[in-house]
């Protein structure tokens, strides 16, 4: 270190400064998602606080933007529990512009490109001269405070930055404040308060000032308050700044949203930082023959020579199986994008503890699997990357194996529905809505399981793509609901006097850029994801009834004119916020292509979703039973069950809900099966503004939308098209045209009324 | 894998040279305010600017003590200050903020801009020029500023157009009429020739804070806000350097052609060779309590050197200033 003369040599990790071997750390693993096993009563009960706040959905009121990537800090360190990793549907772009030969001004928001913008339901242009994106996957945090404890001459005791050993593994420090960087893909932070604040800010556009000294002092990660030498001499030993926890950023971050800064309180931010340094380390399983075999094939190919099984630490070794160092992994693996000391070559060894339930795997997620991971390795792993490769068979299944042992393999899923999680009891949120026999329960399993499984790349996600899963986007309150602003997808169209549609404009490609709008397309209108809870129910209606219940020509005098969406081929939309899709079938294909890229198989009769694409994956990319099964699942789910609280209030509001012209629209219709308390007669409805401008699709016009469902609306905000409402209130407020004069007479009601008519809409 | 690295001390204590100091009387005025800037015409009368954010003040060192300079008025934040002598000092800060100190006054001269000043030198008394801008996350609001001081008048000097985004624009120091340098955000550097404003486009696009040089061969410059960035020009060539362990440069100054001095957040104060960028030596000021305290200026007359800082990273305080000082050795 710059402060003492380190040369010091490591014949392996066992050995620490001293003589004496040093033990493994005690009382470090848990669950995943879990509290420390040491942590005082007073910690845990400052995790289960943090917790809160990182599962916390922010609104505008509440600072949420200008910019944002995502709601909740839960959004993407969510897999396989809360305070994990991501699936690529929450990777995010690094954006920035070259200077010279290799300087890179970053742009965006502290250089992520933000895909929202609050106020503003457009997609977010790409600043002006940004030539450079990179991708990142979110990575877990489990372990993180340990990580934190580690000593600076336990990281920089594997480096070895000029190579003097041969061995061509060349390991440094990044830094961070004159301190050893540690957290970030590219060890760019050393605080975690650091890692938590700059995502904050970038992420959610939520602006903290940096905690205070009495905050700081109370972390679980302690920091001493008296660290340097007191006056020292310009020659001699000055003593060290021991504590990094401390080198937090020192800038409070600010926008300009008209929310006062800080938009987090400090209690909040101590306790999310605290969460944070608290979530235990995943346990490793027992070794097996097997596994022990696996560990000495990766210690001989030379994984080991970065991933180092264990860093000293005030608790004893840690065994994250990471030097915490930066290595060059050259060409394979570059993103052009420096970050503090690090060059754009440059990552640092990521932790391997837990990797069982963290793909997808490497920076930018490119690796859907362990193995694919290792034979993307290049640079100064290139030599163990072909050591791996050149293994047979079965030795490097037993390589993979051992690091399957690493921890997290038992709580690992296909997506977020826990292993082995039961069916749901009938009529509850996820479960299906009638009495399921054991075929059936299988299959509605199988459609669950389908819905949530996250899908890779080698499985024909993309090339371009908006969600990995259908649980991706519809995850509220359940897989299978609704989603929030931070999963709104963009349709694109080219302007003129009627907007041209162009499909979807993606977020996503499998590769490291924003997918391109498509030609001539600028304007862009953004899609609030709507629940498929009770979809079934709705697919049921008859075409016949939506006819019925049509007046087109609004014969009836009434100001309400709605109109079926006729789709080309004479069938009747009903699904969509332009009731573009006419089927719960068809339903399936056309998100599986246009949110997903899945490629599928004819279908007769259905005309929805693409039949081939240009990616490498051969086509079709999901099977016909796949399909079915989720079919299966989605017509099945249960209906948002109502959630009386104040019956009184909510039988009056639902009296003046229909009292101020609210069913005209919002109706309750006769199903096969009796009534279909979806509050939508499945119709388009002109309730914009006059200078509104959107996007045709099928038959609806750019004004008209699909009267939407408000069964489970208190679960399933915000709300309107396009996400802009965060109170149910607002969503009322914005009727115009055919919903004019019921939210007129909304807005005519007396205080009382109105709150009764709003308890009612909640507890649908 | 073995790992080396030189750390600091080394190069023994320069001849004639004293250990840095905490000058006791200057903390204690400042231990409810920032400093952030120090210049004086010489070593037994300088000036140092700072205070809260919403306040500012001025601190004196006659020789043997510091003392508050009433100023007559309220204002924001000092940023910088400047001078040709005792009666003729000027100091700029927050929300377009100029004083004028006239040997026994402060006045407020008229600003024609409302950003935040961050800097200001001058290479006559009729000639000054100072710079400013947003600070960070405030976007829409900010606006990379430069003054031109002509004797009468400040007045906003166009930009050449530049090839970043910058919002700011941090430190000016020249060394004469014809060669002044600027230095701001994203590693913007400023040069004026006598006629007309130049970017000098460097790669680094970090944040440059100060510059300072002793000719328009020797020219320093700090910066990197996390992670030291050291620029310097010899004449026909600028190098940068990335500093590795050593925290973000802060302040910077020149005695002689061959040694640099800064100062970094998490207090450091260095001695840099200009010609290698090698650390000489390294001294690390208390740190008391966290957050420690940044240096933010360092600053040398008549064989002393002065630097001030504060806990720049406790925005909502309680604010702590930094003064330390030290006799200079006959090289440096």
């Amino acid at each position: 270190m710059k402060r003492v003369l380190y040369l010091l040599a490591f014949s392996q990790v066992f050995v620490g400064c001293g003589d004496d071997p040093v033990p493994l750390a005690e009382g470090i693993y848990g669950s995943l998602g879990s509290a420390l096993p040491t942590a005082t009563e007073a910690q845990q009960d400052v995790f289960a606080r943090g917790e809160e706040v990182a599962l916390r959905r922010f609104a505008p009121t509440d600072g949420l933007g200008p910019h944002f990537n995502v709601v909740f800090c839960g959004a993407c360190h969510e897999k396989p529990v809360f305070g994990g990793a991501g699936a690529r549907y929450r990777d995010f772009l690094l954006v920035g512009q070259r200077v010279g030969t290799e300087g890179y001004l970053e742009r965006g928001v502290s250089g992520v490109l933000p895909h929202y913008t609050v106020g503003q339901a457009r997609r977010r242009a790409t600043d002006e001269g940004a030539d450079a994106f990179a991708l990142r996957n979110p990575i877990p945090f489990f372990g993180v405070g340990l990580l934190a404890e580690i000593s600076e001459e336990a990281i920089l005791a594997h480096a070895d930055p000029e190579d003097r050993d041969g061995d061509g593994i060349s390991g440094r420090p990044n830094f961070d404040r004159g301190f050893v960087g540690r957290f970030g893909r590219k060890a760019q932070t050393v605080s975690i308060e650091g890692f938590i604040r700059g995502p904050l800010f970038n992420h959610l556009g939520i602006t903290t000032d940096p905690l205070g000294p009495t905050s700081r002092a109370q972390l679980p990660v302690p920091s001493p308050e008296t660290v340097r030498g007191s006056r020292a001499p310009l020659t001699g030993d000055v003593g060290r700044a021991v504590q990094f926890q401390a080198a937090a950023p020192d800038e409070p971050t600010e926008d300009d949203d008209g929310i006062p800064d800080p938009e987090l309180a400090e209690d909040d931010l101590f306790a999310l930082v605290s969460w944070a340094m608290l979530l235990a380390a995943p346990e490793p399983e027992p070794p097996t023959e097997r596994t022990r075999e696996g560990e000495g094939l990766f210690e001989a190919v030379g994984c080991a020579d970065c991933h180092v099984r264990a860093l000293e630490s005030p608790r004893g070794l840690v065994p994250l199986y990471s030097d915490l160092l930066l290595h060059d992994m050259g060409p394979e693996l570059a993103d052009g994008v420096p970050m503090r000391d690090a060059t754009g070559f440059e990552f640092r060894t990521q932790p391997l503890w837990g990797v069982a339930a963290a793909a997808p795997y490497l920076h930018d997620g490119r690796a859907d699997t362990l193995d694919e991971a290792i034979r993307f390795h290049g640079g100064e792993a290139r030599a163990a990357r072909d050591g791996y490769a050149e293994l047979a068979s079965d030795a490097r299944d037993a390589l993979l194996a051992f690091l399957e042992s690493l921890g997290g393999r038992a709580q690992r899923t296909p997506g977020l529905i826990a292993p082995d999680a039961p069916l749901g009891e009938v009529g509850t949120p996820g479960g299906p809505r009638r009495a399921l026999d054991a075929e059936e329960a299988a299959k509605f399993l199988r459609g669950r399981e389908v819905a949530d499984t996250d899908r890779f790349r080698s499985e024909g996600l993309g090339p371009v793509f908006n969600g990995d899963a259908c649980r991706a986007c519809h995850f509220d309150p359940v897989p299978g609901g609704a989603g929030p602003t931070d999963v709104d997808v963009f349709r694109q169209a080219i302007p003129g006097e009627v907007n041209e549609p162009r499909g979807l404009a993606h977020r996503f490609s499998t590769e490291a850029e924003r997918p391109a709008p498509a030609d001539g397309a600028t304007f862009f209108e953004a899609r609030q994801t709507p629940t498929m809870l009770g979809m079934g129910l709705l697919d049921a209606l008859p075409e016949a009834l939506l006819e019925a219940l049509a007046d087109p020509d609004d014969a009836n005098g009434d100001g309400i004119s709605g109109r079926v969406n006729r789709l080309p081929d004479g069938r009747v939309g009903r699904f969509g916020w332009k009731a573009q899709v006419p089927s719960t079938r068809e339903f399936v294909r056309d998100a599986l292509t246009a949110e997903l890229g899945f490629t599928l198989p004819p279908d007769p009769g259905q005309t929805f979703g693409a039949l081939a694409d240009d990616d490498e994956v051969p086509d079709p990319e999901i099977g016909l039973a796949d399909m079915r099964d989720l079919e299966f699942w989605l017509n099945e789910l249960a209906p948002p069950a109502p959630r009386a609280s104040d019956p009184g209030a909510e039988a009056a509001g639902e009296a003046l809900f229909a009292s101020v012209g609210c069913t005209s629209c919002h109706a309750v219709v006769d199903g096969p099966d009796g009534p279909v308390r979806a509050y939508t007669d499945l119709l388009l409805h002109d309730v914009q503004p006059e200078a509104f401008r959107g996007v045709p699709d099928f038959d609806a016009t750019e004004r008209e939308f699909r009267t939407p469902p408000l069964w489970g609306l208190g679960q399933t905000g915000p709300w309107w098209h396009d996400g802009r409402s965060f109170s149910i209130e607002d969503a009322i407020a914005r009727h115009e045209a055919e919903g004019g004069a019921s939210r007129r007479a909304y807005e005519a009601l007396r205080a009382e009324d109105r709150a009764a008519l709003l308890a009612f809409l909640t507890s649908l | 894998m073995v790992f080396a690295v030189a750390c600091g001390g080394g190069s023994g204590v320069p001849a004639g040279a004293t250990e840095w100091e905490p000058q006791p009387d200057g903390e204690a005025l400042a231990a409810d305010g920032w400093l952030l800037s120090v210049w004086g015409p010489s070593a037994d009368d300088l000036f140092a600017v700072g205070g809260q954010p919403d306040t500012g003040r001025v601190l004196r060192y006659d020789g043997a003590e510091w003392r508050e300079e009433a100023l007559g008025r309220s204002v924001p934040l000092l940023n910088w200050v400047f001078g040709f002598g005792p009666d003729d000092v000027w100091s700029v800060g927050n929300a377009g903020t100029i004083l004028r100190y006239d040997g026994s006054t402060w006045s407020e001269v008229p600003s024609p801009t409302d950003q935040d000043l961050w800097g200001i030198w001058g290479d006559g008394p009729d000639s000054l020029y100072a710079v400013g801008g947003g600070t960070f996350g405030r976007e829409g609001r900010s606006e990379a500023t430069l003054l031109r001081w002509d004797g009468t008048a400040w007045s906003l000097v166009a930009l050449p157009e530049l090839d970043r985004p910058t919002a700011a624009l941090f430190k000016v120091w020249g060394s004469g009429p014809s060669d002044v340098i600027v230095v701001g955000q994203e590693g913007v550097l400023l040069r004026y020739d006598g006629a007309a404003w130049t970017q000098v486009v460097l790669e680094t696009t970090r944040d440059l804070i100060s510059v300072w040089g002793t000719g328009p061969d020797r020219i320093a410059i700090a910066g990197g806000r996390s992670n030291a960035v050291m620029v310097t020009y010899d004449g026909s060539t600028w190098a940068e350097r990335s500093l590795g362990a050593t925290p973000g440069l802060n302040g910077v100054w020149m005695g002689t052609p061959d040694v640099v001095h800064f100062g970094s957040v998490e207090g450091n104060l260095l001695r840099v060779d200009f010609a290698s960028g090698e650390l000489l030596d390294e001294f690390f000021t208390d740190c008391p309590n966290f957050p420690c305290r940044d240096v933010h200026a360092v600053h040398g007359v008549d064989g002393a050197i002065t630097a001030v800082g504060g806990n720049f990273s406790q925005p909502t305080g309680p604010y702590r200033g930094l003064v330390y000082a030290r006799q200079l050795g006959a090289d440096e």
